[in-house]
């Protein structure tokens, strides 16, 4: 375990941290080897894997640097990007549960410390993971239409209704949900965010698989669910503040997790094409313009991490990060398909390539579609005069 | 001119000094750009902090469509190991893939410095007196010079590595220009879209018409902070990748600008043609986003460990 004298180095000292993990990985190497080469399998198994090797970095300290006490030993998001770097750079998986640990951590830390002490360190450790309920069949871009009802009755809410679309839904311990306490006219003002615990009696859900087979979603029923006032996040009524804060953090770090991950897979394909012996000047510019847009989403969520660390807000332009990481997803995984060919369709082996490229279709719509974000550039940033509406 | 490390660096407000001063200098048409940066005392501010100025130099020229020898001034103050000292006023013609190009002829007694592609690096021939012919193709609204090299090679001396360092940094350089020319063509298409109407409505109104600026502006954003990220990086990879990136911020930007004026996009008496036309002429310098796609893609195809290039 990382000693308190030395945390305090690695909070002060980013690069310092990062070379003190590079080596830490490189003198454990066959400590992590389990976690090497998982190939395709259902992502139920995987997640529960990655949650053991996130609490194995754990019991060291590593990824404890990156969160304020107490829930980690201090230090702030720049660590928690080295620390995803350095994980893939030893040739390790960006963890599953990285991924939405970066979009709702620092927002229950910053909306509802008590709660966050509570239950965030488990999270942060790999012991469980959490979702996102905020779309519904009826409020997918247009949320602010959302109708799942939470009634306040004592010190409790009680909620009922529907939501859909949560990834990783199938195996979360928590679901993070934008409620309506208001009325329906209010629209976006009479919102309230709770974290509700998936095992409290009257949650049920259904996992909703991809074209690929894999349940990377699922939908939850609500009905009469109790949930204590102590789990609200942000101010009854300010739940569409708490959507928009979150918002920030998953175009910031979402988008860096997703352009390590990127990298790492764009090398592999190009070592699919060094070891088939095919020529590889039909495919340069392709793997010029993926690597192009890796980089340069490394370069704008890197940008936007600095920000967030130094304290700044994010605005609109945030919009910008999210159409760089659509692009990019999409670049790559066409470029797999394409490159892969027949053994896309046909191999056994390449599983996993179509498992992500299924996902990869998502990244034009969650979170925001690209349509979404055009238009907020258009009328935030651009101000262009306001869109005609029927 | 030197680009030593140790240079004080500017602050926020005496760039922004830096930066006003180099608008004006732009905002002219007819005053020449090099007479007016050697008023301005451009050779002093640039060795106060080479990066920042260039930067705000590249981008201030590209807003404006300017044109000056700039670009060379600053890949040969990398050179001035290699070059030997001269009291004439010396210029650097810009290579691309099929020869060399001046945008601009500097005022007797000068010397050409002409790069010359050898099997195994770049040579620099220096000419005094200059032999040129003016092009008149696509950017026909600038005025662009090819050098000949007639004779050239014997004068020829080897640049050595310090020709890489002196690539990357124009390319940096002409990144921020194509850069800032996308954004003036950006703002000369939102104000076209907000006032032209069709249907009894502007245009800008429609979704289609919209989504195509704010595409435009999220690409040029994001290209915008590849460049500012290669500035900090230093790395040839990094200025390569920065160079290739804008050249294909102007293919789709200018695409867009230049459809949404619908017919005025391409006439002559509109000023897109002349973003379109400048753009493309910067990106064919040093290397054009296809050529260096074809560079870039082989070194990632040939890579055991891809260079993350971006830190936080």
């Amino acid at each position: 375990m990382i000693s308190g004298a030395t945390a305090t180095d690695y909070v002060r000292d980013p690069a310092a941290y990062r070379s003190a993990l590079r080596s830490h990985l490189a003198d454990h190497r066959a400590a992590y080897d389990r976690w090497r080469d998982l190939g395709a399998m259902p992502i139920e198994e995987r997640i529960v894997l990655h949650g053991e090797m996130v609490h194995q970095l754990s019991a060291g300290g590593w990824n404890l640097i990156g969160w304020a006490e107490p829930v980690g030993l201090g230090g702030d998001i720049r660590h928690r990007a080295i620390f995803y770097d350095e994980l893939v750079r030893a040739g390790l998986p960006l963890p599953d549960t990285g991924l939405l640990l970066e979009t709702l951590g620092p927002v229950i830390e910053r909306k509802a410390p008590e709660l966050a002490a509570e239950i965030l360190p488990a999270f942060v450790r790999g012991q469980e993971w959490w979702g996102q309920g905020f779309s519904e069949a009826e409020a997918g871009s247009d949320l602010a239409g959302l109708r799942s009802r939470a009634r306040l009755e004592g010190d409790e809410y009680v909620v009922s209704g529907h939501k859909l679309w949560t990834s990783h839904g199938s195996t979360v311990n928590r679901i993070l949900c934008l409620l309506r306490t208001g009325s329906q006219d209010e629209r976006h003002r009479g919102l309230t965010m709770l974290m509700i615990d998936c095992d409290a009696p009257g949650v049920s859900r259904r996992p909703i698989a991809l074209a690929s087979g894999q349940n990377e979603l699922a939908e939850f029923f609500f009905d009469d669910v109790r949930v204590p006032v102590s789990r609200r996040v942000g101010v009854e009524g300010g739940g569409w503040g708490v959507a928009m804060y979150l918002l920030q953090f998953e175009r910031a770090m979402f988008a860096w997790e997703c352009a390590v991950t990127a990298l790492a897979r764009l090398q592999s394909l190009a070592g699919e094409i060094r070891r088939s012996g095919r020529s590889h000047d039909r495919y340069a510019a392709r793997f010029a313009e993926v690597y192009g847009d890796i980089i340069t989403v490394r370069a704008r969520s890197a940008s936007t991490i600095n920000r967030l660390a130094a304290g700044d807000t994010v605005g609109p332009e945030a919009s910008v990060d999210k159409v760089a990481l659509a692009g990019m997803e999409i670049a790559l995984y066409d470029l797999a398909r394409d490159v892969l060919g027949a053994r896309f369709m046909l191999a056994d082996d390449t599983k996993e390539w179509r498992d992500e490229w299924w996902y990869s279709r998502s990244a034009t719509t969650l979170g925001g579609s690209s349509e979404i974000q055009r238009t907020i550039l258009a009328d935030h940033v651009l101000h262009l005069p306001k869109e005609a509406t029927a | 001119m030197t680009t030593d490390a140790t240079a004080a660096l500017l602050e926020a407000d005496e760039l922004t000094d830096v930066r006003e001063s180099l608008a004006r200098v732009m905002a002219d048409p007819d005053t020449d750009v090099d007479a007016s940066l050697r008023e301005m005392g451009w050779d002093e501010v640039f060795t106060l902090d080479p990066a920042a100025t260039a930067a705000a130099l590249f981008t201030a020229q590209g807003r404006a469509l300017r044109q000056s020898n700039a670009l060379g001034a600053i890949m040969l103050a990398e050179l001035g190991e290699v070059l030997p000292t001269t009291h004439v006023t010396r210029v650097l013609a810009i290579p691309f893939a099929g020869g060399t190009l001046l945008p601009s002829i500097p005022a007797p007694p000068t010397e050409v410095v002409v790069p010359l592609a050898t099997e195994t690096g770049v040579e620099l021939a220096t000419l005094t007196g200059i032999d040129t012919t003016e092009i008149r193709g696509f950017d026909i609204s600038g005025q662009w010079f090819q050098v000949r090299p007639e004779g050239a090679a014997e004068t020829a001396i080897d640049a050595g590595p310090a020709w890489v360092t002196a690539v990357a940094r124009g390319r940096v350089a002409l990144a921020d220009e194509i850069l800032g020319c996308c954004e003036t063509a950006l703002t000369v298409a939102v104000e076209h879209v907000s006032a032209r109407k069709q249907y009894g409505r502007e245009i800008g109104r429609f979704q289609g018409v919209r989504h195509r600026l704010g595409e435009s502006y999220a690409a040029l954003e994001a290209g915008r902070e590849m460049v500012t990220a290669a500035r900090h990086a230093k790395t040839p990879a990094a200025a390569a990748l920065a160079k290739f990136q804008a050249g294909r911020v102007q293919s789709l930007v200018l695409r867009h600008t230049m459809h949404v004026l619908g017919a005025m996009g391409i006439t002559l008496e509109g000023s897109m043609h002349r973003h379109v036309t400048r753009a493309a002429v910067l990106d064919l310098l040093l290397g054009s986003h296809v050529d260096l796609a074809n560079e870039i893609g082989n070194g990632v195809l040939a890579s055991d460990a891809l260079d993350t290039l971006i830190d936080v």
